[in-house]
């Protein structure tokens, strides 16, 4: 499984947070805008109607939400309604493994919104969080 | 057979096997507007019911259709250009549908030069449509030459009367006959073709069953399978099966349903029969279209739809065109139905698909389209499987929308791997479109994004046109279609190019960009210099934070040279261009003086008062008097213009990008939606009449790198009356113009995360902010403009260093425009007017007047001018009226000449050259002050209302009346008020101290009373050796005529005659009475002083604080409220002002003295009744100024000392008793307490009525039994003679006074006359009545006068103008 692009959306479906992480990747970003963009409409369709039975615990991990011919677009959801969203190569993952990453994701997301001087639902700007998405999401098997 | 460049058809659905294809075709030359117009009338008729067409329809054979629904069914068109009708159809063996089976042609006559040739072109056109049944030429237009003429060599010629001859009801009801009339022709030949049709016309080598483009290299066992069903007799049933299935396509596109499904069910068994696999799937497929049709028509959802359709769809704006603009007005109101049925006829709209889903047909139609899958599937023939798998996903987004995304997302992935698979380019990109334009259909606009990018790119790899793949590219940037109303692949064929639309949601900025620089590199390889113009302004516009300066710097560069290469007529750009960016702030109210206003210029008694209602309380009063003054708040903050007149508007401009741009052109568009009093018909004719509605005043500007929203007024005028939205402003920049709407204003962050969360899933619509609320504003009709200038005298009392602008003779307030009120312009200027200033002396009466000019174009028929004293300071004028802190002046008193300007009216306007434009109002101030002698501040408020004639809505300005019609006059105004306007000037008018009243004095006065005529024009005396006075103009008392006649009055013993009265030698009251009734009571009647006349004069110690001399006199009370009625009369005919000339009684009453400025002098007068008392002021220089003061009731006060008093209230008549008693002599008067005393009682209540009866009590002991003489001494104090009346009454004071018998008849004996005593009296003269009383009884008796009547020359005299002392005397009768 290879990371190739992590997204953080926000409570309207705005973009917080894009980031390649293909060495040289900028000239997919916009493939990757496009791919993460159309996957929202999977997040919508799984958090209006998820397929759940009553008194399931609410699953932030949406799973699979959208597949290419080349990427997967996997998705996660907090509970403030910020998605986070991963594209990985076209290797199937693993759910248990794509729910370890999307936790460490969300940990470093929770930390830079921690910060008193970021608004929420704003874009992510902070040099800190970027390392941390790249020292724990760069590709890798 | 040639390769087709595509196999699937875009925009099918579950309807399209019942629609016909007929091509229209323009013939020659016909102007593009004039062939929408022309095409509109046709596509209108996109469903011809089966009802209409059989009064056309004549039945030459026997109909092929058993289940025909003549009166339930219908019939469908879709229109197809030249272009999309001549394409070809590879898939027409498998459909009849896809055939082209009707040709129109358009020929606009005048445009034709040869009839002939054109119409010979026509059937050129239609050759190449082998499959047309019904050919048409609709010639529009015609001349009359070709109308007359006979044209039996063009069968198919239609002619359609001129718009100009007949009509526009002609023309359109001819439309409607000719489209029946084809339609029935059409199915007149279905049926031909349905009753000729067999087995051996039918092909058993199409395109569908040989290509390798429509199907997969076939397998082994399907080699096994064609050789084994290939024998004569299954071949034979193959061809009959397809004969049945191109039949039942017939009966589909005929409008018989039901006929169809027969068709297609032995179509259905024959193919699987043969195992005919892609005519069995197109046979299921076709029994699911019937299906569908048939419960269209069952359900009655045809029927509702255009009811639905016409009653809710708003009309669009109209668009006329200058050639035909009856043409387009027609179009216009029949725009409902042609843009409902523009899209896929007549199987759209929300009725119809819950009429469809309420019938349960989806059921049949799933399982009969999964069949045909299977069985195409089997085959291989990917192309007809995508197109079942569209047609379906279609179906079920119409019936369920959003609701049937997940199956209609999963089905489309289906067809997007499938149509991978396709052989052709244009098929597979037609695949990819499709199944975006579907998902956006179900709400996944994100997918549909997607998938038209991927779609793109394929373009792109496959080296498509450029223009092509623009054209996807446009696209992707537009708003999904509505599941509802289906696609719009038809309706472009026939639509105008519009400009490029943002339809991707904002908020994912970079998608968004990715789509418009897709259009923008595809537009510039297509050299589509428009769509480069669209797409580079819009991402000026909305994404210039995400560009870089570099980029916004080419962008800029990339407008320039697009509008360069642009035609131009392109380079006026319909929609929204680059920055800068406008934001509506607010349309701002006319100023105060301009503004209209709901006038009522009624009478006072009829106005509608407070109270008005059969409750004097009403327990909601308070409330709906604060709900009526919030309204009035509201109305008054609410934005109405003028027809005709410049209205403002605020908006906020600003410049995003980091150039400097300059604008040539910024000019505010206003649209006029409607008059709500006209009705819309007329309106619409009023639009067509060519007459402009707006007109705007355009600026230009130069705007800073990243200028902030900036406040900017834009003017601009409404030239008709009714509702106005101002839509945006008109650009003209870097060689285009543009029309830019309102931006929405910047929000804080706060209010985005609330939007954010109140709407989590942001709408693709585009919030369009040109409909603001704040945006309209409601436009009146034309009012009349009166041009008043208030005339004011410059005042020669006042130094110019006080006298501020009212030295000059009109006042004119600085800045004021031409077209405003000139006296109210300040209004304008900000929130209050400042305030006019002026300056006047106190008591100074002001001559001002109001020139009215009429400088609109209205006549003003009714007018009103009021000019009222403020309580208070206005809130403008509060900083100066601190600023000057000086006592607000009370009691100043004004008076207008509203009665001329009544008599003035109407005025015309200026323009007309009558001379009755102008008028003149007069005004009149007067301030009586006298109590401060600082320098004080009046509050004035001058208004002015007036408006113009009636306005009725059909015929515009009624005829205003010829003759002069008074604003008080009952009629002319109704109870709702007239609309008008009402100009406000407030003035502050300073009151300078004039005449200073140091003293008042009164002295004593006596003079003989001599015969002649100087006696009543005695003068008062001159105080020539006054100690205080300071005098020094010699000239004053020589040119004071009335000087030598003080000489003629008396010396005088009395110390008060030549001097003032001193308040050491004032005398008690009672003493002065004791004298007065010892004169009278005493041996009085041998004094005689009939020639003395006992008067006051007043003596005011005046100081003059002007800088001029003035000429002061005291004189009776002059008051313009006194005077106001003769005043007005007297200006009604244009006599002068009385005031200057003086008053008439002041030479006889006073004496005149000018006092040199800023000296003093004393001031003389007889003294009248001292209520009245003023003193009178007059300029020596100009008499045209005049005024009165007011004397200070305190110096009055403390100058009317009780001699004062007794000489200015005299008793006219006295009346005395006089006792003798013969043998005791005179008796010495016995006083009150003596009285009582000898009564033996104490009774309070006899002495109580005794002193309630005579101001002095007194009395005199006399024996019971003996006659006392009683003298009764009347004495006529007055200067005139008089004829007094009186009886006498005398009884005891313990019994009730018996008026009808004269006294107490049982005590009380008389000798003498008792009643109705009369006695003529001279001037200053005493008489004697005598009688003689004796009491037979004991007692204490009172004697006194009543009935007491004063008549003058047989005039009787009231009792309140004369005054009698009236004495009684008291009688102890004793033993």
């Amino acid at each position: 499984m290879v990371l190739v692009c992590a997204s953080v959306v926000g409570r309207a479906n705005n973009p917080l947070y894009f980031r390649s992480l293909l060495p040289g990747g900028d000239a997919e970003i916009l493939k990757f805008q496009y791919i993460v963009h159309c996957a929202l409409d999977a997040v919508e369709e799984k958090v209006t109607s998820p397929q759940r039975r009553s008194g399931d615990a609410v699953e932030s991990y949406l799973g699979l939400l959208y597949p290419t011919e080349d990427y997967r677009v996997y998705g996660y959801i907090s509970n403030t309604r910020i998605k986070l969203m991963l594209i990985v190569d076209d290797h199937v993952a693993r759910d248990d493994e794509m729910r370890q990453v999307f936790k460490k994701f969300h940990q470093a997301y929770v930390d830079a919104a921690s910060n008193p001087f970021y608004t929420a639902n704003t874009p992510l700007t902070s040099k800190r969080f970027d390392s941390t998405v790249t020292a724990k999401l760069t590709p890798r098997t | 057979m040639t390769s087709p460049q595509r196999i699937i058809e875009p925009g099918l659905t579950a309807f399209s096997a019942a629609e016909i294809h007929v091509a229209v075709v323009p013939i020659g030359l016909v102007p593009e507007d004039l062939l929408h117009q022309y095409l509109g009338l046709i596509t209108k008729h996109r469903q011809v019911d089966l009802g209409n067409v059989r009064s056309f329809y004549k039945e030459s054979q026997k109909s092929p259709f058993k289940f025909f629904p003549w009166k339930t069914g219908s019939m469908h068109f879709r229109f197809l250009t030249e272009e999309a009708a001549s394409r070809p159809q590879p898939l027409a063996g498998l459909h009849v549908h896809r055939k082209t089976l009707a040709i129109i042609g358009i020929l606009h006559c005048p445009a034709a030069t040869e009839f002939k040739r054109a119409y010979v072109r026509f059937e050129q056109v239609c050759r190449a449509y082998p499959d047309a049944q019904a050919i048409r030429c609709f010639a529009f237009e015609p001349s009359d030459m070709l109308i007359a003429a006979n044209k039996p060599d063009m069968p198919n010629l239609v002619l359609f009367p001129p718009v100009r001859a007949g009509g526009l009801e002609q023309l359109e009801g001819h439309a409607e006959v000719v489209m029946h009339d084809f339609a029935a022709s059409l199915l007149g030949e279905l049926e031909k073709w349905m009753l000729t049709a067999s087995p051996a016309m039918v092909s058993l080598n199409t395109f569908a069953d040989s290509s390798d483009k429509f199907l997969v290299p076939s397998t082994i066992a399907e080699e096994v399978s064609k050789r084994l069903y290939n024998d004569e007799e299954m071949i034979r049933k193959r061809r009959y099966g397809r004969c049945q299935k191109a039949m039942g396509d017939t009966a589909l596109l005929a409008g018989s349903p039901a006929d169809a499904s027969d068709h297609y069910n032995t179509a259905v068994e024959l193919c699987r029969l043969t195992n005919d696999l892609v005519w069995t799937s197109a046979a299921l497929e076709g029994l699911a279209h019937a299906k569908v049709l048939e419960s269209c028509i069952t359900s009655g959802a045809l029927r509702d739809r255009t009811s639905f359709d016409v009653a809710t769809t708003p009309p669009p704006s109209p668009n006329p065109s200058p050639r035909n603009p009856r043409i387009a007005l027609l179009q216009a109101e029949n725009a409902p139905s042609s843009e409902a049925s523009r899209t896929s006829s007549g199987f759209t709209g929300r009725p119809f698909w819950y009429a469809l889903r309420q019938s349960n047909v989806e059921r049949d139609v799933r399982s009969l389209f999964a069949e045909a899958r299977q069985a195409v599937r089997r085959k291989g023939a990917i192309p007809l499987l995508v197109e079942q798998d569209l047609k379906f996903a279609r179906f079920l987004a119409g019936l369920h929308g959003n609701k049937a995304r997940k199956e209609v997302g999963e089905l489309m992935n289906a067809v997007v791997e499938t149509g991978a698979a396709l052989p052709l380019i244009e098929d597979k990109l037609v695949t990819l479109m499709e199944a975006a334009q579907v998902m956006g259909l179900v709400g996944s606009a994100r997918k549909r994004v997607l998938l038209l990018w991927q779609a793109i790119e394929f373009s792109r790899v496959s080296e498509r046109p450029n223009i092509s793949t623009l054209q996807i590219a446009r696209k992707a940037l537009e708003p999904p279609d509505d599941p509802l109303e289906g696609n719009e692949d038809e309706a472009e064929l026939f639509r105008r190019k519009t400009p490029v639309a943002p339809g991707v949601p904002r908020h994912w900025a970079a998608v968004r960009c990715g789509c418009i620089e897709a259009v923008l590199n595809t537009a510039i390889l297509a050299a589509q210099h428009s769509d480069v113009w669209d797409a580079s302004a819009l991402l000026l516009r909305e994404h210039c934070s995400e560009l870089l300066p570099q980029r916004q710097e080419s962008l800029v560069n990339t407008l320039a040279a697009a509008a360069h290469q642009m035609g131009i007529d392109d380079r006026q750009r319909t929609g929204p261009g680059p920055p800068p960016l406008l934001i509506f702030r607010r349309c701002l109210p006319l100023p105060e003086p301009l503004r209209p206003q709901q006038l009522q210029i009624l009478p006072t008694s009829t106005a509608r008062g407070p109270q008005e209602g059969p409750f004097i309380y009403s327990a909601f009063g308070d409330r709906q008097q604060q709900q009526e003054a919030a309204a009035e708040g509201v109305r008054q903050q609410e934005a109405r213009w003028v027809a005709g007149e410049m209205g403002s508007v605020e908006i906020e401009i600003s410049n995003p990008t980091t150039m400097q741009m300059k604008v040539d052109r910024l000019a505010l568009e206003a649209e006029h939606v409607g008059d709500p009093s006209i009705a819309p018909k007329d309106q619409a004719l009023g639009a067509l009449q060519g007459t402009p509605s707006w007109r705007s005043h355009p600026v230009a500007l130069w705007l800073p790198p990243e200028t902030p929203p900036t406040k900017v007024i834009l003017k601009g005028a409404a030239l008709r009356k009714g509702l106005y939205v101002m839509t945006g402003c008109s650009i003209t920049s870097l060689g285009a113009t543009w029309r830019q709407k309102w931006s929405l204003p910047a929000t804080t962050l706060g209010q985005k995360l609330q939007a954010s969360g109140a709407v989590p899933m942001p709408s693709v619509q585009v919030t369009e902010s040109g409909g603001l609320a704040e945006a309209r504003v409601t436009v009146v009709q034309s009012l009349p403009l009166l041009e008043p200038r208030l005339h004011a005298p410059p005042p020669t009392l006042i130094p110019p260093a006080q006298s501020d602008s009212s030295s000059s003779a009109i006042v004119t307030p600085e800045g004021t425009p031409k077209s405003s009120a000139t006296a109210a312009a300040p209004a304008a200027k900000g929130d209050g007017a400042k305030p006019l200033p002026m300056a006047a002396l106190k008591g100074q009466m002001l001559q001002w007047a109001m020139l009215l000019s009429n400088a609109g174009s209205i006549p003003v028929t009714s007018a009103d001018v009021s000019l009222s004293v403020a309580a208070s300071a206005p809130a403008a004028a509060a900083a100066a009226a601190l600023q000057l802190r000086r006592p607000m002046a009370q009691g100043v008193q004004v008076s207008v000449g509203n009665r001329l300007l009544a008599q003035a009216l109407p005025l015309l306007p200026a323009h007309s050259g009558a001379p009755s434009r102008k008028t003149q109002v007069p005004l009149l101030l007067y301030s009586p002050q006298v109590v401060s002698q600082e320098e004080e501040v009046a509050w004035l408020e001058l208004r002015l209302e007036y408006s113009g004639p009636r306005v009725s809505a059909a015929s515009g300005i009624d005829a205003y009346p010829s003759s002069p019609t008074s604003p008080a006059s009952p009629g002319t105004p109704s109870s709702g008020g007239l609309l008008g306007r009402r100009s406000t000037v407030p003035i502050q008018l300073r009151l300078l101290p004039s005449l200073q009243v140091k003293k008042v004095t009164l002295a004593e006065h006596h003079e003989a009373l001599q015969p002649g005529p100087n006696q009543q024009q005695s003068q008062p005396p001159e105080r020539l050796s006054h100690p205080d006075s300071r005098q020094t103009d010699p000239g004053s008392q020589q040119s004071n005529p009335e000087e030598g006649r003080h000489h003629q009055t008396w010396g005088t013993s009395d110390p008060l005659w030549n001097g003032r009265l001193p308040q050491q030698q004032t005398q008690d009251t009672r003493q002065t009475r004791d004298e007065y009734s010892e004169d009278h009571t005493g041996s009085q009647s041998s004094r005689t002083t009939p020639a003395m006349r006992h008067r006051c004069v007043v003596e005011l110690q005046v100081w003059n604080e002007t800088s001029a001399a003035l000429d002061v006199w005291m004189g009776p009370q002059v008051s313009p409220a006194a005077a106001t009625p003769v005043w007005q009369d007297a200006l009604a005919y244009g006599a002068r002002l009385p005031m200057t000339r003086g008053h008439p009684s002041t030479p006889q009453h006073a004496c005149r003295r000018t006092i040199p400025a800023q000296q003093q002098a004393i001031v003389a007068a007889f003294a009248e009744p001292l209520s009245r008392q003023q003193a009178g002021g007059s300029l020596a220089e100009n008499e045209t100024e005049a005024g009165t003061l007011l004397l200070d009731p305190a110096a009055v006060q403390a100058a009317l000392t009780p001699r004062a008093l007794s000489i200015l209230l005299p008793p006219t008549i006295s009346i005395s008793f006089q006792a003798v008693i013969p043998n005791a002599g005179e008796s010495a008067p016995l006083a009150s307490y003596e009285l009582l005393q000898g009564t033996g009682e104490d009774r309070p209540e006899a002495a109580g009525r005794s002193r309630s009866q005579s101001t002095a009590m007194w009395g005199i002991r006399c024996p019971v039994g003996e006659a006392v003489e009683v003298q009764t001494l009347v004495r006529n104090e007055s200067g005139t003679s008089l004829e007094v009346c009186l009886s006498l009454a005398c009884h005891s004071v313990d019994a009730a006074p018996d008026w009808e018998r004269g006294g107490d008849s049982s005590s009380v004996l008389w000798c003498g006359s008792l009643t109705g005593i009369t006695m003529p009296l001279g001037s200053f003269s005493n008489l004697h009545n005598r009688a003689t009383i004796c009491f037979a009884s004991p007692g204490l008796y009172q004697l006194y006068a009543y009935e007491v009547k004063m008549s003058h020359g047989g005039t009787h005299l009231l009792p309140s103008g004369c005054h009698v002392q009236q004495g009684s005397i008291y009688f102890l009768a004793e033993h």
